[in-house]
């Protein structure tokens, strides 16, 4: 019989495991748990991660402005993935598929945009909003988030990983470029194209400072801003801006444990052929 | 079935039709709506409600923002052309840039064509009157006050401070005497709270009149109540006589809401503070103490003659506003002596005082002293108003706040102010 | 002689599939990011009026007390950040990457912050590290030390923050580089063994060069991100008022953002901006240029 020897390295690793696990799950178990407390009970110590005497009352009171927030960034962040998937496919498959003069240049400006924080070109990007008459709109939001180069990137890299043979022998059978796009490209992307709506919509869904700037009526805001404005109100208590924060982050949890595969595919996939 | 279905979308149609027109007439009937931005003090939105019940041509629409926020997001909606009609300013010296920028509507042609007495509120003129124009309405008062805890004395067996004041000695030595002796030095009680606005970090140099920056953009801190005023928040802070600037803004306490919890034993704020505690009565938030507990009297003070500090409060129109006229007659009224009396009613200071203001007033107060207090005359000294103001307004916190907590001599301290209000005055041109 | 042929497409075939998104990428990126630059010789104050000031801004900016502090502030953020962030993203790839049960669980966990509003955490995090009665500080004096001020100290603040911003963003990198060390040849490590390494070898000789070109995508991504952090500084450190105790978690895009939007400076935080830009870009390069010597690429 033989004994299988414990590698002493095997339970460091375990260790450290666990000890990441429960950093990582301890605030969001406070906030949670907060969320259920009245404010004496939330400062209590040692910590009952279940309460005493739990109450709805936290929540009750989202209930003015909350649902209208968590609407707004449904449906702000929806169109932006739907007017991304557009301008990325069509865009990626530019770069990758079609030839033309100065074809590289532009990509790598594209690249060099990625590259700058959008804190350096905030302003004039918001003089031309306020020019065009759109600020404090949602029409804005869109219009500022939908071009960034992210999208155009991984979907150019990954069309460039689909036989030019393929779209070859698409041409010598007549097809036009929109047919193939449409007809052979995007039915091949499918799993590429799940990945990148499931990251924008992780990415816009949680993007904070765009609103911040551009929007300022109550029945507009989206739910990182509306969030970001309750916690400042002066009467506000711990307990509703925990469970403000527990309503925020439950849709992308929820995206986030049925999609997890995709996420983690997608961001192998970009970092890879990076 | 398919018939149920007509019949159905029929009646949809119907209904949004009526609802239509309904829409319609009632528009018919309509008043002229303004958009009007201000910030979240409970007591604002009575007043509003209050004008909009008083008459029939203009409706305000409020635009509540929060505190908190207000400044920047004023500033941010103003930048974006966003668009309003009237609105509330926060800081005073904001004026300066908002009247550069043109943002806001210069008022002497309507003031004149609706006959509104800006006599009443002549004490606020540098405040109102730039470069000669009028472009904005006072509608609150300026003065602050010491205000107190009386149990909280009671306990620590102190005299309150309104003994001090008649015998003319409440100064800031004896104010910082009085904070320690409450204090429990552990965090549980605390002697007195003074915020981290720029205002409070240097009161007793606003109190002798050092401009800091004055209008020709000379350094002015040449006295040493600005240094006096850095050594004496850092003393209180060390003996945990006040609560730490730092801990008020990393947990976001609003000083009404410490105020509230019954363990500070002093408060130095605005006049518009009744008017918080009104509502504290009314939702009953105050903890260990009742309405009967609490009084106001001077601000202290070191000048020969009692001067206290702030500056008011003040209404604007927008300068791109379609609707001049009505938010005009809204912000008048604000300011003139209707307004006044229902600003009385909701607990603070207005910019004009008329004997029913004083008469609305006797209800908010729990005693006569506070109510004399409240309402004497006296000079009240501005910061800071001009165009150097927001940067000095942006400055003084984080100076003071490095101050407090590292060692400074008091050399290294001038030289810090010096330098930060030289790039000041450089960076406004 | 060979005629290489390179056949364009249409100019209508082009523009088609171009335009939607690089149309938009210019008047709504790039229009800006140039727009930006000659805003930073002006003085706009974002009102109606406007005059050009020449290098007057950066001149200011160079010698102006708050845009050092703010850089070095950044500095220290983005060293500390980076380095904690691939560190740790090492060590748990590391740790993952061996036959663990329940191995996808605890990526799953791992890398649930980093989907997560930071708004929503950074709310949590104030209340946790609140400096009277949150629990950490409780913890801490219950284990006999002295409570810390977390983020009502300047000399805490910057470290609060950096610790939420790792705990935040960690997991992301350890999901890149467990996908560069899935990716390693096994044969690679057969070879190693057979020359008889053992496992620290393997480590130094076959693990850390086969990943280096993801590390350097980590340290490039993270520099970046690093360099834009915004929400969590907003958020911990009180936005509208200023900035952490003293200017300490002032970060240089959070003082664009003071100077453009509480100052009404509009014109010297465009200059402000320009010039983390030119870091930005100049880290970047160098980063590049380095990369020659340290990261070997697919040899086999």
């Amino acid at each position: 019989m033989r004994r299988k020897k414990i590698n002493p390295w095997v339970i460091l690793g375990y260790i450290c495991l666990v000890v990441a696990t429960l950093v990582v799950l301890f605030p969001l178990a406070v906030m949670v748990s907060s969320s259920f407390k009245d404010e004496m009970a939330i400062f209590d110590y040692p910590i009952k991660f279940i309460p005493e005497n739990p109450i709805l009352d936290n929540y009750r009171q989202l209930g003015e402005h909350f649902p209208r927030y968590i609407m707004n960034s449904f449906k702000v962040t929806i169109i932006i993935v739907i007017a991304q998937f557009i301008t990325a496919t069509t865009g990626g498959y530019a770069f990758a598929k079609l030839r033309w003069k100065g074809r590289d240049t532009v990509f790598l400006i594209y690249i060099g945009a990625l590259m700058i924080p959008l804190q350096v070109y905030i302003i004039p990007q918001f003089i031309l909003i306020r020019k065009i008459g759109l600020y404090d709109s949602h029409l804005a939001l869109v219009l500022v988030s939908t071009f960034t180069a992210l999208g155009t990137f991984l979907f150019k890299q990954f069309f460039m990983t689909i036989p030019d043979s393929l779209i070859e022998s698409a041409k010598l059978d007549g097809a036009t470029q929109i047919q193939i796009f449409t007809r052979i490209i995007l039915p091949l992307s499918k799993p590429v194209i799940a990945t990148q709506a499931i990251l924008s919509f992780r990415w816009f869904w949680n993007d904070f400072f765009s609103p911040l700037i551009y929007i300022t009526s109550e029945h507009l805001k989206t739910l990182p801003l509306g969030l970001a404005d309750f916690a400042s109100e002066y009467y506000t208590y711990y307990g509703p801006q925990m469970a403000a924060s527990v309503l925020s982050i439950i849709p992308v949890m929820v995206l986030f444990f049925v999609a997890q595969k995709y996420i983690v595919q997608g961001i192998f996939t970009s970092g890879i052929k990076g | 079935m398919r018939k149920l279905l007509y019949v159905f979308m029929v009646c949809v149609f119907m209904v949004a039709v009526v609802a239509l027109v309904a829409g319609f007439s009632i528009g018919a009937y309509a008043k002229e709506t303004i958009t009007y931005y201000l910030w979240d003090d409970p007591t604002y939105k009575n007043i509003v409600e209050a004008f909009n019940a008083s008459q029939d041509e203009v409706f305000v629409d409020a635009k509540i923002i929060p505190a908190a926020d207000y400044d920047n997001k004023l500033r941010t909606l103003l930048a974006g052309g966003a668009e309003m009609d009237a609105f509330m300013t926060k800081t005073a010296h904001d004026i300066y840039p908002m009247v550069e920028n043109r943002y806001v509507e210069p008022l002497d042609d309507l003031i004149v064509k609706y006959n509104f007495d800006l006599s009443a509120m002549s004490a606020y003129e540098r405040v109102y009157r730039i470069d000669g124009k009028v472009y904005n309405i006072p509608f609150r008062g300026a003065a602050y006050y010491t205000y107190y805890n009386k149990k909280v004395f009671e306990k620590a067996g102190v005299p309150t401070p309104d003994t001090y004041v008649e015998k003319g000695e409440w100064t800031w030595e004896k104010f910082v005497e009085v904070a320690k002796q409450i204090a429990t030095g552990d965090g549980k009680i605390y002697g007195a709270l003074m915020y981290f606005w720029s205002l409070n970090q240097v009161s007793p140099a606003i109190q002798r009149g050092v401009q800091f920056i004055t209008n020709e953009g000379k350094i002015d801190i040449d006295d040493d109540s600005v240094l006096y005023s850095f050594k004496m928040r850092k003393e209180l802070e060390q003996a945990k006589a006040i609560i730490p600037q730092a801990e008020l803004k990393a947990t976001k306490t609003h000083y009404s809401r410490a105020f509230w919890e019954g363990n500070v034993g002093m408060l130095l704020i605005g006049a518009w503070f009744p008017g918080q505690m009104l509502s504290a009565r009314d939702g009953n938030l105050l903890k260990d103490y009742t309405w009967n507990d609490w009084a106001l009297t001077r601000l202290p003070c070191n000048e020969p003659e009692y001067r206290t500090i702030d500056v008011p409060t003040f209404n604007c129109v927008h300068a791109d506003s379609k609707k001049k006229d009505a938010a005009f007659k809204f912000i008048a009224w604000m300011g003139g002596p209707e307004g006044a009396k229902v600003v009385a009613q909701n607990g603070f200071l207005p910019a004009v005082v008329t004997p029913e203001v004083e008469e609305a007033f006797v209800s908010v107060f729990p005693d006569k002293a506070s109510l004399k207090y409240f309402l004497e005359d006296k000079v009240v000294m501005p910061h800071w108003l001009n165009k150097y103001g927001v940067g000095i307004e942006n400055m003084l916190g984080p100076v003071m706040e490095g101050y407090l907590l590292t060692d400074m001599s008091d050399d290294q301290l001038k030289s810090l102010i010096n330098e930060k209000l030289q790039e000041i005055i450089e960076i406004t041109m | 002689m060979r005629r290489l042929l390179i056949k364009h497409d249409s100019v209508r075939d082009v523009l088609i599939f171009l335009l939607p998104s690089f149309l938009g990428f210019c008047i709504f990126i790039l229009f800006p990011i140039i727009a930006s630059v000659g805003l930073s010789f002006t003085n706009y104050r974002g009102g109606k009026t406007i005059a050009f000031v020449g290098l007057k801004n950066y001149l200011i900016a160079f010698h102006s007390s708050g845009f050092q502090e703010a850089f070095w502030v950044t500095l220290t953020f983005v060293v500390f950040t980076v380095f904690f962030q691939i560190v740790l993203g090492l060590v748990f790839a590391l740790i993952l990457n061996q036959k663990i049960v329940g191995r996808s669980f605890f990526r799953g966990i791992i890398f649930l912050p980093v989907v997560l509003s930071t708004i929503a955490i950074s709310l949590a995090f104030m209340l946790i590290f609140n400096p009277q009665k949150g629990p950490v500080n409780n913890f801490l004096m219950s284990i006999g030390f002295d409570p810390l001020a977390w983020l009502a100290s300047p000399k805490t603040s910057l470290m609060t923050v950096i610790i939420v911003t790792v705990w935040r963003q960690f997991g992301y990198y350890m999901v890149l580089l467990l996908c560069g060390l899935q990716t390693i040849n096994p044969t690679l490590y057969e070879a190693a063994e057979i020359d008889g390494a053992d496992s620290v070898r393997k480590f130094r000789h076959v693990t850390l060069p086969m990943l280096t070109p993801i590390l350097f995508l980590c340290i490039i991504l993270a520099l970046i991100q690093a360099f834009q952090v915004f929400d969590q500084i907003f958020v911990l450190t009180g936005g509208q008022q200023g900035g952490g105790p003293a200017g300490s978690t002032t970060t240089l895009v959070f003082d664009i953002y003071l100077n453009a939007f509480n100052n009404w400076q509009m014109g010297y935080s465009c200059a402000e901006a320009i010039i983390l830009l030119i870091i930005i870009l100049v880290i970047t390069v160098i980063q590049y240029k380095r990369q020659q010597k340290w990261v070997t690429y697919d040899i086999i």
